[in-house]
C-alpha cells in the first residue's frame, strides 16, 4: 500500500534514493515536452560549460583572477564522489551564450526572453545571474533551508543579461552526509521551461501534497473508527500507518527544519516515521488478514523499538552506511507483501484479495520505477505516487465495505430477532391460550362435580331420606306433613344455592357474620311480630369449625326458628352460641312459646324438620338435645370442633 | 298465620300492581295482599312487560316485580316506573338471589327485595315494611353497598360531597346491618328512631341508583356520547 510507494521512493539510506528519482524525474519532463513550437535549436541559449568548485559560504561572487580549482561536471551532480566527506559550499558555473545570431546593430531588439529553471538544490542555495543575486535561501548555515525538493524558475531580465556570453552561478550549501549537490539546470524558452516547472512542481510537491492530505484524512477517520471500537485492531494499525506515512512525506515538503534544530535531526526524525510506518505496515496487515505470527510480531517489536533508540542516539555514519536500517525494513515490509497474496489466496475473502492486489500493484509500481532509476528500461514517468493514492483509496474501500458488511449483518440480525421473537410470542400466546381453554375446561369440570356432589349432599339426602320416611309412614300422610318435607328441601336447595354463589364453601371470618344473615332475617320477623330476640355469639372462633359444620348449624338454626314463628306463640326468644371445652361448639334456642311434644317429635308424627336436623348433627358427631314444656322450650345443638381443621378446610364437607 | 299482628290500616296505597307469570304464584300473592287488608280491585295483574307497561297507564302506588318475564327482565321495568314516579314503592318478588339481581334491581330503583319462596308472613312483612315507607335490606347487600359507594369514590370525601357517596350515618346504619342488627336494634343502638333508619336506606338506595346513573354518564363521556 502507501507503504510500498514510499518505500521505493526513500529506501534505505533515504537521501540519495529519493534524489536519484528526482533527477530522473527532471530527465523524463525534458524528453516529454520538447514541444513542436519551440524554437530551431540553433536560436536556443547554449550551454557551453558546468564546472564547479569548492567555495566559502561567506565570499563574495570570485571575479574572473580568483583562485578556485574548477572541475568540469554533469548535472546532476553530487559533489561526494569528487569531494567524500565534504561539508560546505560549492560554487557550480554554468557559463552559456543566447542561440541565435544577434543583429549586430540593435544587440537586444529582437532578442528572445531566456528563463532559468532549476531542479534542485541540496541543501540550500543562493543563484547569481552574471553579477546579480536571483535568489537566495533564507538559512544558508545550520539549519539549514531545504531546497532539495523544491523546483525554482525564473525568467531572466533582459537587463542583466550580455548579448554573448553570460555565467550563472550557483552556490550550494550541504552536508556530506546528505547527498549534496545540484540537480538539473535549463536555460531556454520561457514557455517550454514553464512546462517543464509545473510538471517538475506536479511530481514534486503536489502529488506528494496529495498523498498527505489524503493520509491525514483517512487516519483521523479510521482513528475515530477504532476509538469506537477498540477491538476493531486493523483499524487503529491502519490509522497509524497512514498517519506515520504522511509525517514521513512531511520530509518532502519541508523548507526548513522546524521543528528539528538541525538538517540531521530532520533526517532521523525523518527513519523513525519510517520505522513506524513499517511497523504499522506489518501489524496492519497481518490484523487485517487475521494472521497469527506472534513470536515473529514480538521479535519485530523488538527490532523495531532497538531501531528506533538507536536512530535517535546513534552515530548517523552507522546508521545510514553501515546497519542500513532502512534498507532493512524495506526488505521486511516486501516480504510481507509477498507473504500476503499467498494468505489472500488461501482464505478467498474478498477484502483481502483487493489488498493482495493492491500490494502486487505497489510492488510492481516499485520496481517499474526502480527499474527506470537504474536504466534498464526506457525513461518512464514514475507510477508510485500514483498507485500510493490509488491504493489507499482501495484499502480505505475495502475497510468501509468492511464497515459497511457489519453494519448489514447486525441490521439482519436486528431483523432476525425481531422476527423469532414475534415467533416465539405467537407460540408462547398459543400455548397459552391452550392452558387456559384446558384449565378452564378443567375447572368447569370441577365446578359441575361439585355441583353434582352439592346436590348429592344436602337436596338429595333430603329427597332420598322423605322418599324413606314417606315410604315407611304405614298410614296416609297429612299435608302438613308433606308441607314440612317440601319447604325442608326447599330451605336445603336455598343453603346450597347461597352458599354456592354467595360467600361459596369458605367459613367466615367470625361467628358474628355467619350468624348475620339468619339473625338480620329473623330478627326483622320477631320484630314485625312483636318478639324479643336475643343474640349471643362469641368474638371469634376458638376452633374454626367445618364448612360443613357451619351450614348444618345454620340449618339447625332456621329450622328452630322457623318452628318458633310457626308454632310456639312465644314471645322472648334467646339464641346462644358458645363454647365448651374440650371442643363442643354448643347451639341454644330458648324459647318462652306453647312448647311441644318432643316424644312426638321423636315419634316421627310431626316435626319433620327437627328430625332431620337431628340426624345431620349425628352424622356429624353431635346430637340435638330438646326439652320443652309449656313457657320454656330448649333445643341445643352440640358439634365437636376439633382444632385439626385448618382455617378455610372444606374437606369434611365435601367428603 | 299471625294475620291478627298486621295492623289493618284503612287508607293503603292503591292501586297495586303485581307483575308475575306464574298463576299459583298470582294466587298467593293476592292472598296475602288481602290478608294486607287489600281487596281484590284495588289489585292489577300483569303476566308479561307488555302487560304491565299498559297496565301503568294509569299510575300505581305499589309495584311487585318478578324478574325473570317471559318478555323480557323486569329491571327495566322498574326503571320505567322509577323514572315516572319517584315516590312509588317497588318490592322485587323473585326466585333469583345473585347479588349481581338484586343490585340490579336496586340500581334500576327498587326499594326492596324478597325471595320468591319465603313464607308468606315474610313475604307479607316485607311488603309491609315497604307500604310503610321502609326499604327492606339484606345484610350482604349492606356489604356490597359499602363496598360499592365508598370504594369507587373516595376521593370525594374531602371535595365536598356528591349525591353518591355515603354520608357517615348512612355507612354506619349499613356496617351495622352488615352485622345481622335489624332496623329496630339500629335505631335503639344509634338512638334515632326506626323511620330515620328506615329513611337512610332508602336515601343509600337512591344513592346507588345515582351512582350507577353517574357511572353510565361518565363511560358515555368517556366514550364521546356526550360533550
Amino acid at each position: 500500500m502507501t507503504a510500498k510507494g514510499g518505500r521505493r521512493r526513500f529506501p534505505g539510506h533515504v537521501w540519495p534514493t529519493a534524489m536519484n528519482h528526482v533527477c530522473v524525474l527532471a530527465l523524463f519532463g525534458l524528453l516529454l515536452l520538447s514541444s513542436p513550437f519551440a524554437l530551431a535549436d540553433a536560436c536556443l541559449p547554449q550551454i557551453l560549460t558546468i564546472q564547479s568548485a569548492k567555495a566559502e559560504s561567506q565570499e563574495p561572487l570570485p571575479t574572473g583572477s580568483s583562485t578556485l580549482s574548477w572541475q568540469d561536471v554533469t548535472l546532476p551532480d553530487q559533489w561526494t564522489d569528487r569531494w567524500p566527506g565534504y561539508s560546505g559550499a560549492v560554487w557550480y558555473r554554468i557559463d552559456w551564450r543566447r542561440g541565435c545570431p544577434t543583429n549586430l546593430q540593435y544587440p537586444y531588439a529582437h532578442a528572445e526572453p531566456v528563463a532559468l529553471a532549476l531542479h534542485s538544490m541540496v541543501m540550500a542555495g543562493e543563484v547569481f545571474v552574471n553579477a546579480d543575486l536571483l535568489w537566495r535561501d533564507r538559512h544558508l548555515a545550520e539549519p539549514l533551508s531545504r531546497s532539495w525538493n523544491m523546483p525554482r524558475f525564473w525568467l531572466l531580465p533582459e537587463s542583466i543579461l550580455n548579448a554573448d556570453s553570460n555565467s550563472v552561478w550557483i552556490r550550494v550549501h550541504g552536508l556530506a552526509e546528505q547527498t549534496p549537490g545540484l540537480g538539473e539546470v535549463r536555460l531556454g524558452e520561457p514557455e517550454v521551461l514553464h512546462q517543464w516547472h509545473e510538471q517538475t512542481w506536479w511530481n514534486q510537491r503536489t502529488l506528494f501534497t496529495m498523498n498527505i492530505v489524503v493520509s491525514l484524512v483517512l487516519s483521523v477517520l479510521f482513528a475515530f473508527a477504532w476509538l469506537q471500537r477498540r477491538s476493531s485492531k486493523a483499524f487503529g494499525w491502519y490509522a497509524l500507518n497512514a498517519f506515520s506515512w504522511a509525517l514521513f512525506l512531511s520530509n518532502v515538503l519541508a523548507t526548513e527544519t522546524w521543528p528539528f534544530p538541525d538538517t540531521l535531526a530532520v533526517a532521523r526524525g525523518n527513519l523513525l516515521f519510517f520505522l513506524l510506518f513499517c511497523q504499522s505496515f506489518c501489524l496492519f496487515t497481518w490484523r487485517f488478514g487475521k494472521i497469527q505470527l506472534p513470536r515473529l510480531e514480538r521479535l519485530l517489536w523488538g527490532l523495531t523499538l532497538v531501531s528506533m533508540l538507536a536512530a535517535i542516539i546513534g552515530p548517523w555514519w552507522l546508521l545510514d552506511g553501515v546497519l542500513r536500517i532502512g534498507l532493512v525494513y524495506f526488505a521486511i515490509c516486501v516480504a510481507v507483501s509477498l507473504h500476503f497474496p499467498l494468505h489472500a489466496w488461501r482464505t478467498r475473502e474478498v477484502g483481502h484479495r483487493v489488498y493482495a492486489a493492491c500490494l502486487l500493484v505497489f510492488l510492481c509500481a516499485g520496481m517499474h520505477d526502480m527499474l527506470v532509476l537504474k536504466h534498464v528500461i526506457s525513461p518512464a514517468a514514475p507510477w508510485m505516487p500514483y498507485t500510493a493514492l490509488l491504493t489507499m483509496l482501495a484499502l480505505a474501500m475495502v475497510l468501509g465495505r468492511q464497515f459497511v458488511l457489519s453494519m448489514r449483518r447486525i441490521e439482519q440480525f436486528n431483523q432476525e430477532l425481531t422476527e423469532s421473537v414475534a415467533r416465539a410470542c405467537d407460540e408462547l400466546s398459543g400455548t397459552l391460550a391452550r392452558e387456559h381453554a384446558l384449565e378452564l375446561s378443567h375447572s368447569r369440570l370441577q365446578e359441575r362435580l361439585q355441583l353434582a356432589h352439592d346436590l348429592h349432599d344436602s337436596l338429595g339426602g333430603s329427597l332420598v331420606r322423605s322418599i324413606a320416611m314417606v315410604e315407611q309412614a304405614g298410614a296416609p300422610m297429612h299435608n302438613r306433613q308433606f308441607l314440612s318435607i317440601l319447604k325442608l328441601m326447599r330451605d336445603d336447595l336455598r343453603q346450597m344455592i347461597d352458599s354456592g354463589t354467595g360467600t361459596s364453601l369458605s367459613v367466615p371470618d367470625t361467628p358474628q357474620d355467619w350468624i348475620a344473615p339468619l339473625r338480620h332475617r329473623f330478627a326483622s320477623l320477631f320484630d314485625e311480630m312483636d318478639m324479643k330476640s336475643d343474640w349471643r355469639v362469641p368474638a371469634g372462633w376458638s376452633h374454626l369449625p367445618s364448612a360443613q359444620q357451619c351450614l348444618t348449624l345454620q340449618r339447625v338454626l332456621e329450622e328452630s326458628l322457623a318452628n318458633v314463628i310457626k308454632h310456639s306463640r312465644a314471645r322472648c326468644v334467646q339464641v346462644h352460641l358458645e363454647w365448651k371445652e374440650p371442643h363442643w361448639l354448643i347451639l341454644h334456642i330458648t324459647d318462652d312459646g306453647a312448647g311441644f311434644n318432643v316424644a312426638a317429635v321423636q315419634q316421627a308424627s310431626m316435626g319433620v324438620g327437627l328430625r332431620s336436623m337431628q340426624a345431620r348433627l349425628q352424622r356429624l358427631g353431635g346430637h340435638l338435645d330438646m326439652h320443652s314444656e309449656p313457657g320454656k322450650t330448649l333445643l341445643v345443638a352440640w358439634v365437636p370442633v376439633s382444632a385439626e381443621h385448618p382455617p378455610g378446610s372444606i374437606g369434611s364437607y365435601l367428603g | 298465620m299471625h294475620t291478627h299482628l298486621l295492623v289493618q290500616n284503612p287508607t293503603l296505597p292503591a292501586p297495586v300492581l303485581v307483575v308475575e307469570d306464574e298463576p299459583l304464584i298470582r294466587q298467593r300473592l293476592q292472598s296475602v295482599l288481602c290478608q294486607l287488608g287489600y281487596t281484590p280491585d284495588a289489585l292489577l295483574f300483569a303476566s308479561s312487560l307488555a302487560h304491565a307497561r299498559a297496565c301503568l297507564a294509569e299510575s300505581v302506588a305499589l309495584a311487585l316485580v318478578d324478574l325473570g318475564l317471559p318478555d323480557g327482565s323486569g329491571i327495566d321495568l322498574i326503571a320505567e316506573i322509577r323514572n315516572a314516579d319517584p315516590a312509588v314503592g317497588i318490592l322485587v318478588i323473585s326466585a333469583w338471589s345473585t347479588e349481581g339481581a338484586i343490585l340490579s334491581a336496586l340500581r334500576a330503583g327498587a326499594t326492596g327485595y324478597v325471595l320468591k319462596e319465603r313464607d308468606d308472613l315474610e313475604v307479607s312483612l316485607s311488603i309491609r315494611s315497604v307500604l310503610r315507607g321502609g326499604a327492606p335490606i339484606d345484610p350482604f347487600i349492606a356489604r356490597r353497598v359499602i363496598v360499592e359507594l365508598q370504594g369507587s369514590t373516595p376521593a370525594t370525601s374531602e371535595g365536598g360531597r356528591t349525591e353518591s357517596t355515603l354520608s357517615s350515618r348512612e355507612s354506619q346504619i349499613l356496617r351495622l346491618v352488615a352485622e345481622g342488627l335489624t332496623n329496630r336494634e339500629i335505631a335503639e343502638q344509634l338512638f334515632i328512631s326506626r323511620f330515620t333508619v328506615e329513611c337512610h336506606i332508602k336515601n343509600i338506595y337512591r344513592k346507588l341508583a345515582v351512582s350507577s346513573r353517574t357511572r353510565a354518564v361518565n363511560t358515555a363521556r368517556a366514550r364521546g356520547l356526550l360533550e
